[in-house]
């Protein structure tokens, strides 16, 4: 009796601390009612504000669980310490962890899925898998999490989870199969869909893989070279794709294609404008690309800016090539992303060797202005202060300073205007400086100095629509209009003595100055059908129409029929045929105005024709068997230099030619392997290909071709530690001799020579082979985490034969000079170290 | 120092004088809580020895004592000088064996609440140190193995042992000193620790200005400096950053003071004084915060426990900086 007296009374005293009920009230006046009844609570008004309000009606209970209660609807809840019950945040540091089950299921059948990949963000700890389909996550730090759920033929999902202190969420996820949704499959041959959070795909290029491949600088554009069909030096991030040009290849960011997105812009381009940390992944085409991408002849590079997991998320990087800050976020209906980086290559090169300082930035800001319509704003600008030094003795000196600024901004409204219809609408605008200031000085070679500027403003309008009106069609058309202006100002002077002046037909001097303004605009359209003619069978074709009125040329404009046809050959083949027109104009910014061309010539035209077939064996393996063909008409001029690519004035260095192919044909077979499986993956490919130009009657290798390329690599990591292994090897690129010819005898009556190539590209450089390795260690601290990585690019430090020297050097017992023949080489064993911090 | 940040120094000193206000002498008891106590003390004792009384026995004893009473008088005002005991101070908080020593009495235990008036030593052991609220303002501080006697309202003698003494910035003008057997230490306005050790005075300070006068040498010491009066040498000068080991047991026995209602941006400062670092604001969001935010409820705690606390309960956070003397306030989201 007494005892059902003391629990009446306490159970009054209670209700008359805080009387229920709460809901509706603010939840400080109900703590202070219960302070005011000796409860010993202490609060911010930073956390319980006067407008947050009891959301719930909580269950009667003793006053600390009456206020965890009311606290929870706020992500908030009771720290008791000191004797003091302290309301903090759900998930603040310290707290007792708690633990996740996530059973993942088929919505059709409610059964447990066992082939699950599941990412989280930020990455956890103690995952074990229970039984198939079923994972537990224990010792959890309270807070927010971001569950990412893939299986293969089911949609993925993606789940924010709370976890509470000691609590333990149990969290069904059922997926639903995936359909053939005819908006998302590509039907387009050879397309690389290399997205952030697939680590087990096909070609998996994510943002993570981009960061652990052994590439210089952890450039998302360099890691295309790895791909099959791609042909690269190793010293530029600029790419050859199925034996195109390098410049054949858009780039494009957030809808916008990018201009001239290169650092060192002058001297091979050795690093690309865009941080591998601002992107989710890239998706590649290395031919056979649809219509609504234009005026580039080989492949596509899209890239989607990085879209913040939490709230607030910062990297600060530290490493060889650079110095980067990145921060992004998002708050209810807004996104943001900010990123900088500074080069670090003038820091840590030796200054005789010049000093290439460059930064760029990046900026994203999107808002939900309606439920139905994004604005977004971005923001690119690169800044390059370069002084490249071959020798620094005065009386060989070869030097060259180029300053560079390149800023792109491009406004994107994205609206869906009903189930069926939706579009995007781009206002951009481009302002490109570039000054080019050089000098060689070597009196037994050549002496030249260069002066080179050129400036581009650009402004531009583009709008896509995609419509579906039933599972059979999916229709898509755009425009685009641009208007550039550009001014050309070009000088050029050089004299040369000894074997540079000993080349045939080659003038004593050089006195080049030429001014070009040329302005005008760019016109697109563009139409497409997406057509599902049968269960297993899909087409699609479009036409293209491009024409430019700078080029001053009539009748220039452009058709570009495209047609793609997919079908499914069981449930583990997928084949694939494209055959498609791809014109490429020469843009404003193109002008070959260092090699004395002042006009523009007609857009180049290429016939893609595409076969391929894809297979899955065993749900591990991915095998892929592509052949392609290339046509190409209207082939520019251009010029190259024969024996080195790498000169540092390459327009006046003698051995430049003009190459005026009437034609030039690409043709190859590519064979890809990969598995991923767990924490080990590997990938290899063999590519049989040849490039040629058609020049008089000779089929001519284009200098990149390479018939046989082979690579490979495997990576394997773990919660800590990632390594990768990555090889490639090619058949050496061609290359041309240079011969002396007697030709006729001087006063004295002793023989005169010249110096004649031999016939272009008739030899070949000796098997390009590289294998680089990167490991790197994570580790989590009390604020983020911390990542050190160590890559070696060339680890055996192979000597791989780039370029010819051809020199007299005075023989040693005779005194007279001798006609000798050297070999320079691409990038050696190159070592370098980094440091990223993510909080 | 420019215009505005004297102005923010001021916008500090009112602070923090608002601070040490409120950190001042508990308050008394009311009336009836008094008077209750007293009748409660009265009846344990009545019921102790009343049952032993009888009627003849009060009489003679009222006799007795009344006489013992009338000689005690006379003599006590024969012999006294004629000050009166005032209240100088009273224990806020303090732990381990404190004793009080009267001038006429034996040692007593103090506990915190225990009035200290001139004329009274104060003997910590080994394990113990107090925090007295000075009556005319400021915070005085004993370390272990010290004996302390209340001269005045504005002196102490430190016989041995280590005493800190910290005034309200309101109280600058009010001289308080310490008397030592080396030496008189003499401050307006400041933060200063006094040792007496038996062959040396050392004084450091942490804040403000301090004169010393020994017994052969007149000193200044100013704001991070130590001082050191050994017999008649010369004095030896050292730095001092006003924080680390030295300093630390100055923490344990600081001022309660009652947050509830406060500003994070006072609690902080309050925090900073006692600990003898300056604040700072990472961002200036992290400031605004902490302008705008209050504390609600109380915590009886140090300082850096307080600050951890605290802290939990805002989206802020502070952390002492491990090389210099700051604590560095961010924003934690």
């Amino acid at each position: 009796m007494r005892k059902l007296i003391f629990l009446a009374l306490a159970f009054s005293a209670v209700t008359q601390a805080a009387d229920p009920p709460y809901l509706g009230r603010p939840v400080a006046e109900v703590i202070d009612e219960f302070r005011a009844a000796g409860e010993s609570f202490a609060y911010s008004t930073n956390l319980v504000g006067g407008d947050l309000l009891v959301e719930t009606e909580p269950d009667p209970g003793a006053p600390v669980d009456v206020v965890v209660q009311i606290l929870r609807a706020h992500g908030l809840t009771i720290r008791t310490e000191a004797g003091v019950h302290l309301v903090v945040r759900f998930d603040q540091d310290g707290l007792d962890p708690g633990s996740i089950l996530l059973v993942v299921t088929s919505n059709a059948s409610d059964r447990p899925l066992p082939r699950a990949i599941v990412d989280v963000v930020p990455e956890l700890p103690g995952l074990s898998r229970l039984k198939p389909g079923i994972f537990e996550f224990t010792d959890v730090p309270p807070g927010r999490y971001t569950f990412s759920i893939e299986v293969e033929g089911f949609d993925p999902v993606r789940r924010v989870i709370d976890v509470w202190p000691g609590e333990t969420r149990v969290v069904p996820v059922g997926l639903d199969e995936a359909k053939p949704e005819i908006e998302t499959i590509a039907v387009s041959a050879s397309r690389y869909e290399i997205l952030r959070d697939i680590a087990t795909s096909r070609f998996v290029l994510d943002q993570r893989t981009i960061q652990n491949m052994p590439d210089l600088g952890e450039d998302p554009i360099r890691v295309i070279q790895r791909l099959p069909g791609a042909a690269a030096s190793g010293a530029s991030a600029k790419t050859h794709l199925r034996g195109g040009e390098a410049d054949e290849i858009g780039i494009m960011l957030n809808g916008q294609r990018l201009f001239d997105p290169f650092h060192i812009r002058d001297y091979q381009g050795i690093f690309s404008t865009v941080d591998s940390r601002a992107i989710e992944g890239v998706e590649v085409y290395t031919g056979g690309f649809p219509v609504q991408f234009g005026n580039r002849m080989s492949g596509m590079v899209l890239m989607e800016s990085l879209e913040a997991l939490k709230p607030r998320h910062t990297e600060v990087g530290l490493s060889v090539f650079n110095t980067s800050l990145l921060t992004a976020g998002y708050e209810s209906d807004r996104r943001w992303l900010f990123s900088g980086r500074r080069g670090n290559l003038d820091i840590v090169i030796n200054p005789k060797l010049g000093s290439p300082s460059y930064f760029d930035v990046f900026g994203h800001y999107s808002i939900d202005i309606t439920p139905t319509a994004t604005l977004s704003f971005n923001a690119l600008y690169a800044d390059d202060r370069v002084e490249v030094i071959l020798e620094s003795e005065p009386e060989e000196l070869e030097r060259v300073v180029s300053d560079t600024s390149n800023a792109q901004f491009w406004m994107r409204l994205d609206n869906q205007w009903s189930d069926e219809l939706s579009s995007h609408t781009i206002l951009s605008g481009v302002s490109f400086d570039n000054f080019r200031r050089g000098s060689l000085n070597d009196e037994d070679k050549i002496v030249a100095t260069v002066s080179d500027k050129r400036e581009v403003t650009r402004v531009g309008f583009r709008q896509n629509f995609a419509f579906t009106r039933s599972d059979r069609h999916h229709v898509q058309w755009g425009l685009q209009v641009e208007y550039a202006n550009a001014d050309y100002d070009y000088a050029n002077s050089a004299e040369y003595f000894g074997l540079q002046a000993m080349f045939e037909d080659q003038p004593d001097s050089s006195n080049l100055a030429l001014t070009a303004t040329p302005d005008g605009a760019s016109y697109a359209m563009y139409f497409s059908d997406r057509w599902k003619v049968s269960p297993d069978s899909i087409i699609e074709w479009g036409l293209r129409w491009d024409d430019q009125t700078y080029t001053d040329l009539s009748s220039d404009a452009q058709l570009s029929p495209r047609l793609s046809y997919l079908r499914s050959l069981g449930a583990s083949t997928e084949l694939r045929i494209s055959w498609g027109r791809y014109h490429q104009s020469q843009e404003i910014n193109e002008l070959q105005i260092e090699d004395g061309i002042a006009n523009f010539w007609p857009a180049q035209r290429a016939d893609h024709l595409i076969a391929g077939i894809r297979h899955l064996i065993n749900d591990k393996y991915a095998l892929r068997v592509e052949a392609f063909h290339k046509d190409i008409q209207d082939v520019r001029p251009r010029f190259e230099n024969l024996f080195d690519p790498l000169g540092l004035i390459p327009e006046v260095q003698p051995d430049r030619v003009r190459l005026d192919p009437s034609s030039a044909r690409s043709q190859g077979l590519e064979i890809s392997i990969d598995r991923s499986d767990g924490p080990l993956t590997w990938w290899a490919s063999y590519v049989l290909s040849e490039a040629t130009d058609r020049i008089g009657n000779r089929d001519e290798p284009r200098s990149w071709d390479q018939r046989h390329a082979l690579q490979g690599g495997l990576s394997w990591g773990n919660e800590k530690w990632d390594v990768s292994v990555a090889a490639s090897v090619h058949t050496g690129w061609p290359l041309t001799e240079l011969m002396l010819v007697e030709d006729g005898v001087d006063e004295d009556g002793e023989p005169e020579y010249v110096a004649v190539p031999g016939p272009r590209n008739a030899g070949r450089h000796a098997t390009f082979a590289s294998l680089d390795f990167r490991i790197s260690r994570r580790w989590k601290l009390n604020r983020g985490t911390l990542l050190a990585f160590f890559e070696v690019s060339n680890l055996t430090n192979r000597r791989n034969e780039c370029c010819l020297d051809f020199d007299f050097e005075e023989d040693e017992d005779t005194g007279e000079d001798v006609f000798e023949r050297g070999v320079d080489y691409w990038m050696p064993l190159l070592p370098a170290i980094g440091v990223l911090w993510e909080f | 120092m420019n215009e505005t940040s004297e102005e923010q120094a001021m916008s500090n000193d009112d602070a923090i004088e608002t601070l040490l206000e409120r950190a001042a002498p508990r308050p008394v008891p009311p009336e009836h809580v008094e008077t209750d106590v007293r009748a409660a003390v009265h009846a344990a004792w009545r019921s102790t020895v009343g049952g032993r009384r009888r009627r003849r026995t009060i009489a003679g004893l009222a006799v007795a004592a009344t006489l013992l009473l009338a000689v005690a008088t006379t003599f006590d005002a024969l012999r006294n000088s004629g000050t009166a005991a005032t209240l100088v101070a009273t224990i806020d908080k303090s732990h381990g064996s404190i004793m009080i020593e009267g001038a006429r009495s034996g040692q007593v235990p103090a506990d915190d609440l225990t009035m200290i008036v001139t004329g009274q030593t104060l003997l910590s052991a080994a394990d113990a140190a107090a925090g007295l609220a000075w009556e005319n303002g400021g915070s005085l501080r004993i370390d272990r193995n010290s004996r302390v006697e209340f001269v005045s309202g504005n002196e102490i003698f430190l016989h041995s042992g280590r005493v800190y003494f910290d005034s309200a910035p309101a109280q600058a003008g009010t001289e308080f000193v310490v008397l030592t057997a080396h030496g008189r230490v003499t401050h307006v306005g400041t933060q200063f620790m006094a040792e007496s050790r038996p062959a040396s005075l050392v004084v450091s300070v942490r804040e403000g200005e301090v004169a010393v006068s020994g017994t052969f040498h007149d000193e200044t010491a100013r704001k991070g400096q130590v001082i050191e009066l050994t017999g008649s040498a010369s004095a030896s000068r050292t730095n001092t950053s006003g924080v680390g080991n030295d300093w630390q047991w100055i923490e344990a026995v600081a001022p309660h003071v009652d947050m509830n209602g406060r500003s994070t941006y006072e609690f902080l400062l309050w925090v900073g004084r006692e600990t003898g670092h300056e604040v700072r604001f990472v961002t200036e969001s992290a400031e605004q915060l902490a302008r705008d935010t209050d504390f609600v409820g109380d915590i009886e705690s140090d300082p850096r426990s307080e600050l951890r606390l605290r802290m939990m309960t805002t989206d802020l956070e502070a952390r002492f900086e491990s090389d210099e003397p700051a604590i560095l306030v961010t924003d934690s989201r």
